[in-house]
């Protein structure tokens, strides 16, 4: 440890005090509204105290269990895939040197789309009859699939869509990663002779861990929260194949006008984001550099 | 002396026009500022090219500003919590009338109907738009766009195949039979059954004329009666039989596609439709659209009940506008005759007003279609969905339900099992069951 | 330089299909917003057909886009620019200290991000209400500071905490205060760090939409919330609005390709002295 409680505080403070004053407020807010009736279509009850009556409705409530399942379903494979992918995408790049000032740009180019366009666009491939993808499907010769039309399906269009816009993020974090490691170990290995692979899997993976824990914990407190896409493509449907918990929160404060039972809603996602969070943290020791 | 008295004649002179070119230049709202916020319709666009004139004429400014409509749900919400009173005018649909009103959020305009009545006042509203704007006895808004539920169907493909215009249940059921060719990418009807509360505005049209109501009279939820469980599974094997496999997350968006690229023979929606699918900019089927009144169900003729589709969408004033004449003001202007008349011309096919829909330019504009909407407006009845505070939450329970047993999650009596728990618990902690 | 064993060719494939997978829907969204409304959702897709440049016309004659553009462009540049000036360091002292609650700190630090816009959008309307603060630049400037803050933190610190302390050591040995060693030695090997960092800070910026929706109206709207315009009720704009899109990824695109360059790999021990 090399730094003064001095030097920390210079370092630290301006962050920490924006953090706080900024997000002090509504947080409170938002657990103080949890604990209260506050229906804006009844704005003449005021907002009394009920304790955990919000609380209770929710956890009694078939459809929130229902959404928590689809939504942990959308981060675990949703996240996973980003995770393989965007590793792809950096190594391949790591690779071709030569290349990699033209390609990154372009690597960029599907999280770099506004959301709501990227969810409008897919939304039309994925029309069974009048889409493209079924379209180049059915040219070569395979039958059209009902992308959004199966419970089963639209799950797994969500997802690749999902993945489709987010692996850049995941591909950039670990590309810079894999960018600022020192060459030493590298060298190291090659003159033990070392293979691709075993380079791989005992020199970059454990060098990369803070950053690979970094991409996973984004993704997944983003996929948690992540509404817009899959509001424009499927609405949560077919059925309730694909209603999230965000979905379903966003109906309860902005359609049915709920904003206490809105507000118990987002505490409860975010104790059950936090758990995932300790999880990860725990699971992947951050022994990164060398020191 | 004299050139003093020349002078003094010069600023005496120049006095007298001046004052009274300031009188000339007092406007009556000079200075006031309106703001309105509604959806970016075909009206709104053409609204939006006729205000200088109005602010020429009145002094008032008016902040115009445009939005989706969950959007524009989403930004009014912020302002009624907040009680800002940003938006003097806001969009008020006939879905949340009931909801607003009681809230306390919106004025009630029959004082100022009797007392502050201007010259732009559209005396005829079509009497169906102005009800569904109504709650508790008192009007909320002014109608500013209107649709009713029509069939559109390809002519040329009904003609060809010998197919006539259906007027039961079951002859559409027969309609939709003969043009479906799955192999050929061709699907009899097209409607919505997306889940959520987009679907039920269509879907309980048709329990409607099967003879199902929303809620009984004693407010208790009527989905598992046998007419609308009939009219669900009727809704359900038409769409699985003869509408296009991914039917179940169809909303207007989609019905209109398969219908405008040639793909589905008839489809059921909003007259407003007639605007788009007549639009060569949009569709490949210009010129060979049929329009016909929607068939009657086995309950009754569609005199008494008519698969309605009555949606309006009505301008109100916020309950805590700073400049309530002035909002007023504006108000009757957007949706005066005068207004609708030449809206007309700019493709606005919502027209509330009418004189307006029986206009010489409306009927030129869309010949076929204009009578079927008018006799549509005669026929169609808002009772079918019930015009209470609650409506938005039992909507969505509706409408997820009936998309699940298009899906084929679930049979009519399971689904609709489901939904009458779930209606049953909003009504209850409602408080309509004391 | 470190070479892969593999034979180019793999790569070479591996890369297209990759490629092909991310490019395609770009290429679908960008030759929408050179057809008509009627080839943008015909069946079959019209592959060939004469593109036509109005759309773009249309839209940057927009008054409404250009203001949304420039907007977006002031409040992204100083949200990154703030929120890297006061980010970077306190990263780096996160790594580069050890106190008793410092991973609880880290933690909370990372939790600010995870409250769902739901939950706290109306707290955040009520307060920039009576700070009078509603509809400007500055409003969202301050959200996105503070969403940014969370990740950039986190970021920097696993980048920190990549380089070895021995070389900061060295430099203080030598007589250099430990924040002179934190800016000439710390600060240029994390420099791939930095960039992903402003790149997608600066990302989420720019695309974020439910805040700025519900916090902005005419002034300060940005462009997410503008291309949403084009969703009219019962009507969707799709060349005007895949036109917009596609001005709308530029910025961000141009940013890349011109911080890419400081993606450098990281120096040997032996080359810092």
């Amino acid at each position: 440890m090399i730094l003064q409680r001095k030097s920390f505080l210079v370092l630290a403070l301006p962050a920490l005090a924006v953090l706080v004053i900024v997000s002090i407020y509504p947080f409170v807010a938002c657990v103080n509204n949890s604990f209260r009736f506050y229906d804006l279509t009844r704005p003449s009850e005021g907002k009394p105290w009920v304790g955990l009556t919000n609380y209770g409705l929710l956890l009694g409530d078939v459809r929130f269990w229902h959404s928590i399942k689809v939504t942990l379903y959308f981060v675990a494979f949703g996240v996973g895939a980003q995770l393989l992918l965007g590793f792809a995408m950096a190594s391949l790049l790591n690779s071709l040197e030569r290349v990699s000032k033209v390609i990154l740009p372009v690597f960029l180019v599907p999280m770099v789309i506004i959301p709501v366009v990227v969810g409008l666009n897919w939304r039309l491939m994925y029309d069974q009859t009048l889409g493209i993808i079924n379209y180049l499907l059915n040219a070569l010769g395979f039958p059209s699939q009902p992308w959004l039309g199966s419970g089963f399906h639209a799950m797994l269009s969500v997802i690749l869509t999902d993945t489709w816009e987010w692996s850049p993020l995941v591909f950039l974090i670990l590309y810079s990663g894999m960018k600022a490691l020192p060459t030493e170990p590298y060298e190291a290995a090659k003159i033990d002779g070392a293979t691709g692979f075993q380079i791989l899997t005992n020199v970059t993976l454990p060098l990369l861990k803070p950053v690979i824990l970094i991409a996973i914990l984004i993704r997944t407190i983003d996929a948690f929260k992540w509404f817009d896409t899959i509001y424009i493509m499927t609405s949560g449907g077919p059925g309730m194949a694909t209603e999230t918990a965000s979905m379903y929160s966003y109906l309860i404060a902005f359609n049915f006008f709920n904003i206490g039972k809105g507000s118990a809603f987002s505490v409860l996602m975010l104790a059950l984001v936090n758990v995932f969070c300790v999880f990860y943290a725990r699971i992947i020791p951050r022994e990164g550099g060398l020191g | 002396m004299k050139r003093r008295l020349v002078g003094f004649g010069v600023v005496l002179l120049v006095c007298v026009f001046g004052m009274s070119g300031f009188a000339f230049a007092q406007k009556p709202y000079e200075g006031v500022t309106v703001t309105v916020i509604t959806w970016d319709t075909a009206t709104a666009r053409a609204i939006e090219k006729m205000l200088p004139e109005f602010e020429e004429k009145t002094g008032m400014k008016i902040d115009w500003n445009v939005f989706s409509e969950p959007v524009l749900r989403e930004k009014v919400m912020a302002d009624l919590a907040a009680r800002t009173g940003v938006y003097d005018i806001f969009l008020l649909d006939s879905w949340q009338t009931a909801r607003y009103a009681r809230a306390g959020y919106v004025i009630p305009l029959d004082e100022l109907l009797a007392t502050k009545r201007s010259e732009y006042f559209c005396e005829d509203f079509a009497p169906v738009y102005l009800d569904a704007l109504k709650y508790d006895g008192k009007l909320w808004g002014l109608p500013y766009y209107g649709v009713v539920g029509i069939l559109m169907y390809r002519k040329d493909l009904f003609e060809e195949r010998g197919i006539s215009v259906p007027e039961t249940v079951d002859q559409l059921t027969e309609a939709a039979a003969k043009l479906t060719d799955k192999s050929k990418q061709m699907y009899g009807i097209a409607m919505r059954a997306i889940k959520g509360e987009d679907n039920p505005i269509i879907s309980t049209s048709w329990t409607w004329v099967f003879g199902g109501e929303w809620l009984d009279e004693n407010m208790k939820p009527g989905v598992t009666s046998p007419e609308f469980i009939a009219g669900v599974k009727w809704f359900e094997d038409l769409l699985r039989n003869y509408g296009p496999p991914d039917v179940s997350r169809y909303s207007w968006l989609e019905v209109q596609n398969i219908f405008v690229t040639g793909h589905a023979g008839i489809i059921f929606d909003a007259s407003d439709f007639v605007g788009r699918i007549e639009d060569p900019e949009l569709s490949q089927i210009v010129g060979k659209i049929g329009y016909a009144l929607a068939p009657a169900g086995p309950c009754c003729p569609i005199t008494e009940r008519y698969p309605s589709h009555l949606f309006t969408a009505g301008m109100a004033i916020n309950a805590d506008s700073k400049n309530v004449d002035g909002a007023w003001l504006f108000l009757q202007w957007m949706t005066s005759k005068e207004v609708q008349q030449r809206s007309v011309g700019m493709g606005n096919t919502g027209i509330t007003s009418v004189s307006v829909l029986q206009s010489e330019e409306f009927r030129s504009a869309y010949p076929t279609a204009v009578p079927v909407i008018l006799r549509a407006m005669e026929l169609a009845n808002p009772e079918y969905m019930p015009h209470i505070p609650e409506y938005p939450e039992l909507c969505e329970i509706i409408g997820t339900q009936i998309s699940r047993v298009v899906a084929g999650e679930a049979t009519p009596e399971e689904a609709m099992k489901v939904a009458y728990d779930e209606m049953y618990k909003v009504l209850e902690q409602a408080g309509y069951y004391k | 330089m470190r070479k892969k064993q593999k034979p180019l060719w793999y790569l070479c494939a591996a890369l297209v299909i990759l490629l092909i997978f991310f490019l395609f829907p770009v290429y679908w969204i960008f030759v929408t917003s050179l057809k008509t409304r009627v080839q943008a959702i015909a069946l079959p897709p019209v592959w060939i057909f004469r593109p036509i440049l109005s759309n773009y016309i249309k839209v940057f004659s927009e008054k409404t886009f250009i203001r949304a553009f420039s907007n977006s462009l002031v409040i992204s540049v100083a949200a990154v620019f703030l929120s890297a000036l006061i980010g970077i360091p306190a990263a780096y002292a996160f790594s580069r200290c050890k106190f008793r609650f410092k991973s609880n700190l880290l933690f909370w630090i990372l939790s600010t991000r995870m409250a769902p816009p739901i939950a706290v959008i109306i707290p955040f309307f009520l307060l920039f209400k009576d700070l009078r603060m509603l509809d400007s630049h500055l409003s969202l400037i301050v959200v996105y500071l503070t969403f940014n803050l969370s990740f950039l933190i986190w970021l920097m610190r696993g980048f920190f905490e990549e380089i070895p302390q021995e070389l900061e050591e060295a430099a203080l040995v030598d007589g250099a205060t430990d924040l002179q060693a934190f800016a000439r030695i710390a600060l240029p090997l994390a420099a791939p760090g930095i960039v992903a960092s402003v790149i997608l800070s600066f990302l989420f910026s720019w695309n974020e939409f439910f805040f700025a929706l519900i916090l902005t109206r005419k002034v300060a709207q940005t462009l997410p919330v503008m291309v949403s315009g084009y969703i009219g009720f019962m009507g969707i704009e799709w060349e005007k609005m895949s036109a917009a899109a596609v001005a709308a990824t530029l910025p961000v695109l141009i940013m890349s390709m011109l911080v890419q360059k400081y993606l450098v790999r990281g120096l040997t021990m032996g080359a810092i002295k």
